[in-house]
C-alpha cells in the first residue's frame, strides 16, 4: 500500500504545475482537470450556438460551416475524453498493455464506423 | 503419498499457495475491467454509428430536433455527470489517503450525480414524448425515424448510469464496513467504469446534441 | 525440479491409487470455481449440444434423401431445422468446446494455480444452460427461420417469436463468451510464473490468447446488432427495415464484423491444439515456434478486415476487389501454420496414436477447406458458386474437418490428464477411420453438387442431384454413427481405462508435470518449465522427463513406452 501511495503520490499533492506556474488547489490535478472539462464544455456549447446562428444566416456557406463545426466540436470532445481517460482513469500511470487494451477497440470501432459511413447510402435516408 | 505431502509441507506453508498476492490481484482486476470497457466501446460504436448515418442523411429532421430540444437541460445534465466523475476520483483519492469518511461522502455525491442525471434524462424523454418523438416507427409521425436513433444510444447510456448508481451504493455499503481500508481496488474498478460512462456521455453529448 | 522430494518404490503404487482419485461425478453438476471442473462442465455440455446438433444434421440429410418434401411438412420447417442446427453447432458447441479445453489446459500449461477470475469463470459457464434453454425453447415455440446469420428482413418481418428467443439466447452466449475471454487474456498476461516467459508459452496458449482478443473485440458487434434486432422485433423500431428508413445491409455489415472474426474464434484454438499434438506425438520440436505464435495474432488481426467477402453479392461492386485481396492475404498466416505443421512432423518419430491420427486428419482436411476458401475469395468463382453447396462444403471442411477433428485430437490427447485414465486406442483408431471417411464422402461430393448448381438451404431440389445427395446422406449417417464410438470409448475408458500416470505421452509442457488428474491447486510444488516447451529429442529434455517420472511414479501404459 505504501508503494501504491508513493506511486500515486502526484495525485495526492494539492499543487499542480500548469503552464509554468504552480497552482495549489484542493484536489490538485483532479480539480484542474475538472475545471478544464467545464471550460471546454462551455466553449463547445457556445461555439455550437454561434456556428448554428452563422449557418442560419449564411445558407451559402452552410456546408463549410457545418464541417468546421463538426470538426471543432468533435476535436474538443476527443480532448475532453482523453483528459478523463488520462487523468481520472489513470492511464497516465498504467502499463502499456492497458493502453493497447483501450486503443485496439477504438481502432476497430473507428474503422468500422468509417466504413459504414463511407459506403454509399444505398439503404440510408430513403 | 503421505511422504510426498510431508515433503511438500514447506512449500504448502507458503502463504501464496493458492492465494494471489494483493498486487497480483489488483492488476488482474484492473486489466479485467479495462478489457470489459474495451468491449463496451465496440457496443457503443454500433449504437453511435446508427445515429451518425441518420445525422448525415437527414439533416433537416435533426436540425429541427435540435431546435425543439434546445441545449439548456442537456448541458446542465452534462455538467452534473462531469462533476460526478470528479467526485468519483476524489473519493478514490480520499480512500487512498486513508480517509474513509471522506470517501463515503465523495462516492455518495457521485451516486447523487448519477441520480440527478437520470432524472434530467427522464424529464427530457418526457418532453420528447410530448413532441411525439417515440421509439417505435410510426408512418404518421414526421419524427418516426429520429426517435429510435436517438433513444437507442442515450437509453443504453442511461442504463449504464443506472447500473453505475447501484454499483456506487454497493461500494458505499462495503466501504462503510471498512472493506477498502487496506486495498481500494474495488473503488478503483468502479471508478474506471464510472469514468468510462462519463467519456461515452462526452461523445454522445457532442455527437447527438451539438454537431 | 530439484525441490521435489522423490518417493519411490512402495509409494509409487500408492501414488497410482491416488491418481485415480478424481472429482465425483456430482461435483460436475454443481457450481464450482475450479477451472478443471469448469473445463469439464464446458466440454460435456458442449458435446451434448454436438449430439443434438448432429441429430438435426441427420434430419437434414434424411430430408434430402429424396428431391421432394418427405420428412418436413414444409420448406419453412426445413428452414428452421438448419437454422437451429447451425446455431447449436456454432454458439453452443464449437465456441464453448474451445472454452472447455482452454479452461482445463491453459492454466496448467502456464503453471498457474487457477484462472485469474475463478468466480467469473463459473458464471460465464452457467450462462450457457439458460441460454441454451432459451434457444431451444424458441425452436419449439415458433422457430427461427432465418439461418444462423439471421439476415433481416427474414429475421424481422417473417420469423416468429422463436427468432426473438434466438436473439436473446445468442446475446447471453455472447456475454458468456466475452467474460470467458477476458478471463483468458488476464490469465495469460498476469498469471504466468516468472519462469514462464511469453516466448516459452505453449502454442495452445498463444492460440487461446489470439482467440480471446478476437472474442473481446468482435463479440460486442454481435451484441450491438442483436440489441438493434431485438428492438426491431419487440419495440417497433426499423433499424433494418427499408420501409421505415432502415437498412438491411447494416445488419449484414455488423453481423459479419463479428462473425468473420468469429470463424477464427472457432478454429484458432484447434490450430493451437494441432501444434501441441503433432509435436508431442512425433517427438519433434515445433518448426518455427515464434512464427506460429505470431501467425495466430496475424490471423486475429487480418480477420477483422475481410468480413465483406460474405457480402459479395449484396455489396457495391467496387468494394469487392479490396475484400477479395484481404481475404486472400489471410491465407498467408494460415499457410505459415500449415508449413510449420508439416515441418514439425517431417522426419519425426511419429506415433500413430488416436490423437495423432485426428491431428493428421485435420491437416489433410483443413488444407482442402483452406483452398476452397481461397477459391471462394476469388470473386468470379464466388459469384458462380454463391449460396450453393460448394459453400456448405467449404465451411464444413474448416469447421468439421478443422475444428471438430481438432476437438477429437484434443480429447484423445488430454483425456488421460483430465480423468487419469487412458482412452482405448483401438476404438480410437476405429473411430478415426469411420469419422474420416464418413466425413470425406459426406462433404467432398458437396463441392461437386455445388458447382453443378444445387443451392443451399432448400429441401426440394432438382431430381438430377438425387444420386449425389443419397451418397452424401449415406456417408453422413456413417459420420453420425461414428460419434457413438467415441461416446462409448469415453464412458468405458473413464471407468476401465488403464491408469495413465502423470505423463503418458512424455510431453514437456507443464500440464503433464503434475498428477493426472491434477490436485485442486494444480501443482503440489511450484512447477519449473523446461527451457523449451517443444524441445523434444535432446538429452536435457530426456533428463527433465526422467525427473518428472521419478517424482510422479512411472507411467503405466504402453503408449508411453514407444
Amino acid at each position: 500500500m505504501a508503494e501504491a501511495m508513493h506511486h500515486e503520490g502526484e495525485h495526492h499533492s494539492n499543487t499542480v504545475r500548469l503552464l509554468g506556474r504552480e497552482i495549489t488547489v484542493e484536489g490538485g490535478v483532479y480539480t484542474v482537470v475538472f475545471g478544464a472539462l467545464a471550460v471546454l464544455t462551455v466553449i463547445e456549447v457556445v461555439s455550437a450556438e454561434v456556428l448554428n446562428g452563422a449557418i442560419h444566416d449564411a445558407p451559402d456557406a452552410a456546408t463549410t460551416l457545418q464541417a468546421i463545426k463538426a470538426i471543432l466540436l468533435l476535436g474538443i470532445a476527443i480532448i475532453k475524453s482523453s483528459l478523463v481517460i488520462w487523468f481520472y482513469m489513470h492511464l497516465k500511470t498504467e502499463s502499456r498493455l492497458i493502453a493497447i487494451v483501450i486503443l485496439l477497440p477504438l481502432l476497430i470501432a473507428g474503422l468500422s464506423i468509417m466504413f459504414l459511413l463511407a459506403i454509399p447510402p444505398s439503404g440510408y435516408g430513403l | 503419498m503421505a511422504e510426498l505431502t510431508a515433503s511438500h509441507l514447506p512449500a504448502a506453508a507458503h502463504d501464496d499457495h493458492g492465494h494471489m498476492s494483493e498486487e497480483e490481484h489488483n492488476n488482474n482486476m484492473k486489466l479485467g475491467v479495462w478489457l470489459y470497457l474495451a468491449s463496451e466501446i465496440v457496443i457503443f460504436s454500433i449504437m453511435i454509428v446508427g445515429y451518425i448515418i441518420f445525422r448525415i442523411n437527414e439533416k433537416d429532421i435533426v436540425a429541427q430536433a435540435h431546435e425543439e430540444l434546445g441545449v439548456g437541460l442537456v448541458t446542465a445534465n452534462t455538467f452534473v455527470l462531469l462533476a460526478s466523475s470528479f467526485f468519483m476520483v476524489m473519493g478514490l483519492r480520499a480512500m487512498q489517503g486513508g480517509n474513509r469518511a471522506g470517501m463515503l461522502r465523495w462516492i455518495g455525491l457521485t451516486a447523487l450525480g448519477g441520480i440527478v442525471f437520470l432524472g434530467g434524462q427522464y424529464i427530457e424523454y418526457s418532453e420528447l414524448a410530448h413532441l411525439g418523438i417515440v421509439l417505435g416507427f410510426d408512418t404518421a409521425s414526421e419524427w418516426s425515424t429520429f426517435g429510435m436513433r436517438f433513444y437507442a444510444p442515450t437509453f443504453f447510456h442511461g442504463a449504464h448510469v443506472f447500473v453505475g448508481v447501484l454499483w456506487a451504493l454497493e461500494v458505499m455499503r462495503r466501504g462503510a464496513k471498512g472493506r477498502y481500508d487496506n486495498n481500494p481496488i474495488g473503488i478503483e474498478m468502479f471508478g474506471l467504469y464510472w469514468h468510462f460512462v462519463d467519456v461515452v456521455w462526452i461523445m454522445l453529448f457532442t455527437l447527438i446534441y451539438l454537431v | 525440479m530439484a525441490t521435489i522430494a522423490v518417493p519411490l518404490g512402495g509409494q509409487a503404487e500408492q501414488q497410482e491409487a491416488e491418481a485415480v482419485r478424481r472429482p465425483a461425478l456430482s461435483d460436475y453438476l454443481r457450481w464450482s470455481v475450479d477451472h478443471k471442473i469448469i473445463g469439464v462442465q464446458y466440454g460435456v455440455s458442449a458435446f451434448l449440444f454436438f449430439i443434438i446438433g448432429g441429430a438435426m444434421a441427420m434430419g437434414i440429410r434424411l430430408e434430402l434423401w429424396t428431391p421432394e418434401l418427405d420428412l418436413m411438412v414444409s420448406g419453412a420447417a426445413y428452414n428452421s431445422l438448419f437454422t437451429i442446427h447451425g446455431t447449436i453447432m456454432i454458439f453452443l458447441f464449437i465456441i464453448p468446446m474451445w472454452a472447455a479445453f482452454g479452461n482445463f489446459v491453459v492454466p496448467l500449461q502456464l503453471g498457474a494455480k487457477d484462472m485469474a477470475f475463478p468466480w467469473l469463470n463459473a458464471f460465464a459457464f452457467w450462462l450457457i444452460p439458460p441460454a441454451a434453454v432459451v434457444v431451444l425453447l424458441g425452436y419449439f415455440v415458433s422457430p427461427a427461420e432465418a439461418g444462423w446469420t439471421s439476415y433481416p428482413p427474414l429475421s424481422t418481418l417473417f420469423s416468429g417469436d422463436g427468432q426473438t428467443l434466438w436473439a436473446l439466447g445468442a446475446h447471453l452466449l455472447g456475454i458468456s463468451s466475452i467474460m470467458g475471454s477476458i478471463n483468458f487474456i488476464v490469465t495469460i498476461f498476469n498469471m504466468r510464473p516468472p519462469e514462464m516467459t511469453i516466448w516459452r508459452m505453449p502454442l495452445l496458449c498463444w492460440a487461446v490468447l489470439a482467440t480471446s482478443i478476437i472474442a473481446v473485440m468482435a463479440t460486442p458487434f454481435l451484441a450491438g446488432a442483436l440489441t438493434l434486432l431485438l428492438l426491431d422485433r419487440v419495440a417497433g423500431t426499423t433499424f433494418f427495415d427499408a420501409a421505415g428508413g432502415g437498412d438491411v445491409l447494416l445488419w449484414q455489415n455488423i453481423f459479419w464484423f463479428y462473425s468473420h472474426p468469429a470463424v477464427y474464434i472457432m478454429v484458432l484454438p484447434g490450430m493451437g491444439v494441432l501444434s501441441e499434438v503433432l509435436s508431442v506425438h512425433s517427438r519433434k520440436p515445433v518448426f518455427g515456434y515464434r512464427m506460429v505464435g505470431l501467425s495466430s495474432m496475424g490471423i486475429a488481426f487480418v480477420g477483422f478486415t475481410v468480413w465483406a467477402h460474405h457480402m459479395f453479392t449484396s455489396l457495391q461492386p467496387e468494394l469487392r476487389i479490396p475484400f477479395m485481396i484481404t481475404t486472400m492475404i489471410i491465407a498467408v498466416p494460415t499457410g505459415i501454420k500449415m508449413f510449420s505443421w508439416l515441418g514439425t512432423i517431417w522426419g519425426g518419430k511419429i506415433r500413430f496414436t488416436s490423437a495423432m491420427l485426428f491431428a493428421l486428419g485435420f491437416l489433410s482436411l483443413f488444407v482442402i477447406g483452406g483452398i476452397s476458401g481461397v477459391m471462394l475469395a476469388a470473386l468470379p468463382f464466388d459469384i458462380h458458386v454463391h449460396d450453393t453447396y460448394f459453400v456448405v462444403s467449404h465451411f464444413h471442411f474448416v469447421l468439421f474437418g478443422g475444428s471438430v477433428f481438432a476437438v477429437y485430437a484434443a480429447l484423445y490427447h488430454w483425456f488421460p490428464k483430465v480423468t487419469g485414465r487412458m482412452m482405448n486406442e483401438r476404438l480410437g483408431r476405429i473411430h478415426f477411420v469411420f469419422t474420416y471417411f464418413g466425413f470425406l464422402f459426406t462433404f467432398f461430393p458437396m463441392h461437386v453438387v455445388g458447382m453443378l448448381g444445387m443451392p443451399r438451404r432448400v429441401a426440394v431440389y432438382v431430381e438430377a442431384f438425387q444420386p449425389w445427395n443419397q451418397l452424401i446422406s449415406l456417408s453422413a449417417f456413417v459420420l453420425g454413427f461414428s460419434t457413438f464410438i467415441v461416446i462409448y470409448n469415453v464412458i468405458k475408458s473413464y471407468y476401465h481405462g488403464p491408469i495413465a500416470g502423470a505423463n503418458p505421452w512424455r510431453a514437456l509442457t507443464l500440464e503433464w508435470q503434475t498428477t493426472s488428474p491434477p490436485p485442486p491447486m494444480n501443482f503440489d510444488d511450484d512447477p519449473i518449465p523446461f527451457e523449451d516447451p517443444y524441445g523434444y529429442g535432446t538429452e536435457a529434455s530426456a533428463a527433465y522427463l526422467e525427473v518428472v517420472d521419478e517424482a510422479f511414479g512411472v507411467r503405466s501404459n504402453r503408449a508411453g513406452e514407444h
